[in-house]
């Protein structure tokens, strides 16, 4: 595969001040282009880029760094995975608010959300030639050789992937002075209160199931902030009862067809595998209308790193939340809860010293945020002045 | 005991209300004896709540493993000692085969099934046998796959066996002359597989302007039609073309795998895969694992009696089909009768991890 640029520019990149008001007005264009079109309908992420695109959103996030001083970066290259459903345009749009000079490299697989939003990206490019020009999207074998110069002579690298990918990407020549963000494998749970869910009317359940189903089944519970596993809090008789009301509850919200047939095989074959081997710990694998349950009473590195999503939500137990050991590791990103009060969630995880670098309500796992990952993009992608340089 | 009572009747002769019980049954007994014999299926059966004696109330009850988890772990229910024969799937390059462990007695059985099988089909004299397929197939120990094995198996079915292809693949012309010669006018079986039968022996045929004369021909083939279907030849078109081009009648394909001995099922002169008295086949729809009724289109489960070496008794497959009907099929023969319509679609990869191909 040849240097394929997919939006190429008819001016030379310049850089720009961060959060310059074209920006603020190409993003405005581009979400009102994405929110018009009836294909993305067809993409929930792209509704979701859509609505995060708006003017006044980039705005609230401008709000936030109005007491910063902040400069580009310069040169910025990005590695985007398959979908634009797994988050890299947030990241590469931030960089593109900073001021940045961007190129990002389509994965080869990529697939029909981003073809929406290429077409939308060629469409405002017109408009908008200097924006355009510092946006490049290209296709390319990833041996490329102009990609090669590029990445070598770049300030800034924002690679996501897996993490065989994150090295390989890494494996190429950066300069000393180069700034790299990567965003690599990633494991999220989820936590819900059984003793409150035991006295919780049925219509606030439905609405529990729901916003459960939207964090962790849009993406086949693909998404890096969708969970993987759910954390049961409360006593044993309770946490019983709690998951037969729930799951029963989130299967009958659940849309046939949220999971392809391949994916509800792969999900039955999974938990088939790891229930029969590793026969030390005792398991409970129960099979619900679409989706699967799997009692743990521990996790290990090759169960987390081997969960294909689609369906699949391992369980651990714990009678409080103080009594829940669990290893956090760094991989360990959101954490999605319910039943508990926020500031109760935040003492709580100051003592988790690794890992849930977020934690939010079920229902909000997807929401981007430019802090992620523990990163505060806007300033990672940019280079902040002294403030005593103010007075 | 079941078994030996069932391996000594006609395999087509068992009517539903008689051949439920003795399958569950049997199927009852192989749950329990896995369990005892195969720490991970018992860790399965313990998981999903199943207490002893193991067994369920209907055959639709039986627990079933997803066909990979040969590939994915090495599962038996015998000693390493008692291990005869081990079978590899032929798999897709790259990918680890399944590995399904024998003893004797087991290794004995599905021998035996193959034969009563086949002897419906071909009547119990040895056959002269043209395989579509080129001898180093068989030949070569180490790369001893799937379709070595059943070319293998099959050939305990014939006599003066011939080879049409050269090991190149070409037409051995040669000695198809040879074999046409003189067989020309026996009850003759040819075997291979699908595709290599029509791409390698039926289009090279056609190709040199060749016909054969077999009228009392056998054509047995099997193996996936994804590939065929590429080419849109469906079973039809390649049973017109096959008695066109071979000068004979009977074209019966059957659908099996190597993870099921015991699970041969030869489609009839009706174009109905058949299912003989020592398995089954069940279709259940994916995501709820509920089963289907006759005529709607699920993922195949197959049961078979003969897996006691390792817990294949009951599997479920990666193969969409539909039954057709049971005990009423218009060539006469009980049991059910099915379709099989291919693999499940390959979907997308979404979300942002694995999704890159590292260079090589």
């Amino acid at each position: 595969m040849n240097w394929e640029l997919l939006n190429p520019p008819s001016t030379a990149p310049q850089l720009q001040h961060c959060f310059h008001p074209d920006v603020l007005e190409y993003c405005q264009s581009l979400s009102t282009h994405i929110l018009r079109d009836p294909e993305s309908r067809n993409f929930p992420d792209l509704i979701g880029l859509g609505a995060w695109l708006r003017k006044g959103n980039i705005e609230k996030i401008q709000k936030r760094y109005s007491h910063c001083r902040l400069k580009p970066l310069g040169h910025v290259f990005h590695s985007a995975p398959a979908n634009v459903d797994s988050l890299f345009v947030y990241s590469a749009v931030i960089s593109l608010i900073c001021g940045n000079i961007n190129l990002i490299r389509l994965s080869n697989r990529a697939g029909g959300s981003s073809r929406v939003f290429i077409k939308h990206l060629q469409k405002i490019g017109k408009e908008y030639p200097e924006i355009n020009a510092r946006f490049q999207l290209v296709r390319c074998e990833h041996n490329n050789e102009k990609l090669n110069e590029w990445i070598s002579k770049a300030d800034g690298r924002v690679l996501w992937g897996s993490n065989e990918g994150i090295q390989a990407m890494r494996a190429k020549e950066f300069p000393a002075h180069g700034r790299e963000i990567t965003f690599a494998h990633k494991f999220s749970m989820a936590m819900i209160n059984a003793e409150t869910l035991i006295k919780t009317d049925q219509e606030e359940i439905k609405v529990l199931a729901k916003n459960f189903i939207k964090d962790n089944l849009s993406f086949s519970q693909q998404a890096c902030s969708s969970a993987k596993l759910i954390f049961w809090i409360g006593q044993k008789s309770k946490i019983a009862k709690a998951k037969n009301v729930f799951w029963n509850e989130v299967n009958s919200n659940l849309k046939k067809g949220i999971l392809e047939n391949e994916e509800h095989y792969k999900a039955l074959n999974f938990s088939q595998k790891i229930t029969l081997s590793e026969n030390e710990i005792k398991k409970n694998l129960k099979l619900y209308d679409s989706l699967i349950t799997l009692d743990l009473s521990t996790l290990s590195s090759k169960q987390e790193l081997d969960h294909p999503g689609c369906g699949v939500f391992f369980q651990i137990d714990a009678n409080s939340l103080h009594e829940l050991t669990f290893p956090f590791k760094s991989q360990h990103q959101t954490l999605s809860y319910w039943g508990f009060d926020s500031q109760e969630i935040k003492d709580w995880n100051k003592n988790v010293l690794q890992g849930i670098d977020r934690a939010v309500e079920i229902g909000k796992a997807l929401d981007f945020t430019p802090v992620w990952d523990g990163v505060d993009l806007v300033k990672a992608l940019s280079r902040e002045l002294e403030s005593n340089e103010l007075h | 005991m079941i078994l030996t009572q069932l391996l000594q009747g006609e395999p087509y002769n068992l009517q539903k209300q008689e051949k439920q019980p003795i399958l569950l049954e049997g199927l009852n007994e192989l749950n329990a004896w896995h369990h005892q014999n195969c720490t991970e299926y018992s860790n399965l059966l313990d998981a999903i709540g199943m207490e002893p004696p193991w067994y369920t109330k209907s055959v639709t009850e039986t627990p079933y493993l997803t066909v990979p988890l040969f590939k994915q772990l090495e599962l038996k229910s015998i000693s390493e000692e008692d291990v005869f024969k081990v079978l590899h799937s032929s798999g897709t390059t790259g990918q680890t085969p399944s590995r399904i462990f024998l003893d004797r007695d087991t290794a004995a059985l599905q021998s035996k099934t193959l034969v009563r099988i086949m002897q419906h089909w071909l009547g119990k004299p040895r056959r002269p046998m043209l395989i579509l397929d080129h001898p180093g197939v068989i030949k070569d120990r180490q790369a001893f796959t799937a379709r070595g094995a059943g070319i293998q198996g099959i050939s305990f079915m014939g006599r003066n066996h011939c080879y049409a292809l050269h090991e190149d693949m070409s037409l051995n012309l040669e000695a198809i002359i040879k074999f046409e010669q003189a067989h020309s006018h026996e009850p003759v079986l040819m075997f291979g597989f699908t595709f290599m039968v029509w791409v390698y022996f039926l289009q090279a045929l056609q190709k040199e302007g060749i016909k054969l004369n077999f009228p009392k021909g056998f054509l047995l083939h099997s193996g996936g039609w994804k590939k065929l279907q590429d080419q849109s030849v469906d079973n039809s078109t390649f049973k017109q073309e096959a008695q066109q081009l071979l000068g004979l009648n009977a074209v019966h394909n059957f659908y099996g795998m190597v993870e099921q001995i015991g699970s041969i099922f030869v489609e009839c002169e009706e174009g109905h895969l058949h299912t003989p008295a020592y398995a089954d086949v069940l279709v259940r729809e994916p995501g709820s694992w509920k089963v289907l009724n006759t005529g709607q289109t699920g993922l195949l489960q197959l049961v078979s009696l003969i897996p006691k070496s390792y817990p294949g008794h009951s599997l479920l497959t990666e193969d969409l089909g539909k039954i057709l009907g049971e005990d009423s099929c218009p060539c006469g023969r009980a049991g059910k009768y099915f379709l099989v319509e291919g693999r499940m679609k390959r979907t997308e990869v979404r979300g942002c991890s694995d999704t890159y191909n590292v260079p090589t």
